[in-house]
């Protein structure tokens, strides 16, 4: 069985992105690694569509190379990347003008490997993630968990007042906590 | 399910999902390239003259002679750029510039209780680790720091911020560390220092350092009430003392241990000296407060006392337990603010009871039913009108003080961001000590 990366803080050092604006290709896979799943978890949680979060996940680290000489290091790189996946998304939804995204069934489909009872329990959560909370709960949640992005960040990145980031958060936790409880009863 | 796991499991899936698009991102990027390009000189002197700590700092003056020795090609041999920068602040302040390998370079003395503290010792060249480990046994060894003022102002920045978050993190636990070893229950508030322009300018007027500027004008930021040259009065310990009382939600500002109060007198205290200065029986009190404040840069507390027929304020120094001042407040006149000066009054454009407590149960996300007890008064500060609100909701005592004119919350002592939350806090619910644990990551977080 492959060993599940472990969540942890995602802190993107300014010495990593100093590297990239010097071309590093070495560097540039570096952070690829380091935060495409972060990238592509608050892709999901705005656009609620994989082909779709893919596309902005290729558009963002291409904007991360062409923007990154005017990226200036204060340690808050993930913020910055992240508003670049938020601007992209928005772009792909009025493009598409597609508000109505998440459709849960071309989402997840049920693979052959998901008889592993913790991997159904963990798509059920993202199922629930995607349909009973709003956009705006989605990207703080996400955020959060992929990066463990402070919450000021966030709310920096969504341009909401910290107080209203904290009480979305805490809210949709508990939310999502029951809601998967009474989904484990019911099964 | 603990809220963490969610957390995990929502990590673990989008992990698992996330498309694998490098090499077809790397397609589309033509300048990248595999062999890691070196930084030119022109980088190097470009990354000098714009990194933050020169922008002010004498130092500026040698880059600008080093510049010109490279322009003319003579060679001056190695020079070594200031990669960190650790302060200590008690009452002695002494900064230290650190290399990349964490070796000390330079050791700044900003007052003469710092010439004291540093003595004879040479630092230069020294690991950080050992030269705080001789700082803050001299500071003990100097009577600086002991039981009565145990508080260290620790402000730290580097040109990574992944070092910087470490050598907080770390820093603060060997700080706490040695003064335990000392038998002193320590008390280390930690920031980043950003080296702003401000904060040089307070720091060169009232004459503090700048450490001290930058704490300063981040309480400012909070509560504009509070006025700069009266904080610069305090000390570090008083200061510890305030921020713990008004449990602000400071950015970059974290807090281990306990502000030492040992030299003042106790809350109670202040009450029994309140009730003789008034002649007033304790039987006859119908409600009291008693809080921690400063005035005039002196750490003082104010006392209320509500009697059947009377109201009453008083401000007792909290070091000498002498009373400042007496004022009784009518009681038949609510409108009258509880304010030194009677000549100030409420102003008309002032946001009423009942759009600053639906601001607040919006802002905390709390359902108006359930409060309890709630009283609402009206007060001014330096010229700036507050509200000063408390209520009971469910097991939890909220006090806030408000902005009257524009609803800003100043303080709110259940603030889970907020500078002394974990202390005064109990919490039994297992989420909720989760979101605290949480929480704690998140100490520099600002109420907006």
């Amino acid at each position: 069985m492959a060993l599940k990366a472990k969540k942890k803080s995602l802190n993107v050092s300014d010495k990593l992105m100093k590297q990239v604006s010097r071309y590093d290709a070495k560097a540039f896979e570096d952070l690829y690694n380091q935060t495409s799943a972060a990238v592509f978890g608050y892709a999901m949680s705005i656009v609620g569509n994989r082909d779709d979060a893919n596309d902005i996940v290729q558009a963002t680290y291409i904007s991360i190379y062409e923007k990154i000489q005017s990226y200036s290091p204060n340690g808050k790189a993930m913020a910055w990347i992240f508003t670049i996946t938020r601007n992209h998304a928005y772009m792909l939804l009025r493009d598409q003008s597609k508000r109505n995204h998440v459709n849960i069934d071309d989402v997840y489909d049920i693979g052959e490997d998901t008889n592993i009872v913790e991997e159904v329990h963990n798509e059920m959560l993202v199922t629930a993630l995607l349909d009973h909370l709003n956009e705006d709960e989605r990207q703080i949640v996400v955020m959060h968990a992929m990066s463990d992005m402070k919450h000021k960040d966030i709310a920096d990145v969504m341009d909401m007042p910290l107080s209203t980031v904290l009480s979305k958060y805490r809210r949709s936790l508990k939310k999502l906590k029951t809601l998967m409880e009474v989904n484990e009863y019911e099964t | 399910m603990k809220l963490k796991e969610i957390e995990q499991k929502i990590y673990d899936e989008f992990d698992k999902q996330k498309p694998e698009l490098f090499q077809k991102i790397l397609a589309d990027c033509p300048k990248m390239t595999e062999d890691t390009p070196k930084e030119s000189l022109w980088d190097k002197l470009k990354s000098m003259f714009t990194h933050k700590r020169f922008t002010y700092s004498v130092a500026s003056l040698s880059l600008v002679v080093i510049f010109a020795l490279i322009l003319f090609s003579i060679d001056i041999g190695p020079t070594q750029d200031t990669y960190s920068v650790i302060a200590l602040d008690v009452n002695p302040s002494v900064v230290l510039e650190l290399n990349e390998d964490d070796e000390v370079i330079k050791v700044i003395k900003n007052n003469s209780d710092a010439d004291i503290i540093v003595g004879d010792m040479d630092l230069i060249n020294v690991d950080y680790n050992v030269a705080i480990n001789a700082l803050i046994g001299s500071m003990v060894a100097n009577g600086y720091i002991n039981e009565l003022t145990n508080s260290v102002l620790l402000s730290i920045q580097s040109n990574d911020i992944t070092h910087e978050n470490e050598l907080i993190a770390e820093l603060t636990q060997q700080v706490s560390d040695l003064l335990s070893f000392s038998s002193i229950e320590g008390s280390v508030i930690a920031q980043r220092l950003k080296f702003t322009e401000e904060a040089e300018s307070l720091s060169d007027a009232l004459d503090i350092s700048e450490a001290k500027a930058e704490l300063i004008l981040d309480i400012i930021d909070i509560d504009p009430r509070m006025q700069a040259e009266e904080l610069a009065k305090l000390s570090i310990n008083d200061l510890n003392l305030l921020l713990e009382a008004k449990n602000y939600a400071l950015d970059n500002v974290t807090h281990v241990g306990q502000a030492s109060n040992l030299s003042m007198i106790t809350k109670e205290d202040a009450y029994d000296i309140a009730l003789t200065t008034l002649s007033i029986e304790r039987a006859d009190v119908i409600e009291y407060e008693v809080e921690l404040e400063q005035e005039e840069g002196i750490m003082v507390y104010e006392i209320e006392i509500e009697t059947i027929s009377d109201e009453f304020e008083l401000t007792v120094h909290a070091k000498e337990g002498t009373v400042l001042t007496d004022e009784e407040i009518p009681s038949d006149d609510e409108e009258t603010p509880d304010d030194n000066d009677d000549s100030d009054e409420f102003p008309s454009d002032a946001l009423s009871d009942t759009v600053i407590l639906n601001i607040i149960v919006t802002e905390l996300n709390l359902d108006k039913t359930l409060i309890t007890e709630l009283e609402i008064e009206q007060e001014i500060e330096n010229n700036i009108v507050f509200y000063d609100i408390q209520f009971v909701y469910g097991d939890d005592e909220y006090e806030l003080e408000v902005d009257a004119l524009t609803g800003i919350i100043y303080s709110n002592s259940m603030d889970e961001s907020g500078y002394d939350y974990d202390t005064d806090s109990e919490k039994n619910d297992e989420d909720d000590e989760e979101d605290e644990d949480d929480e704690e990551d998140d100490t520099d977080e600002i109420e907006e």
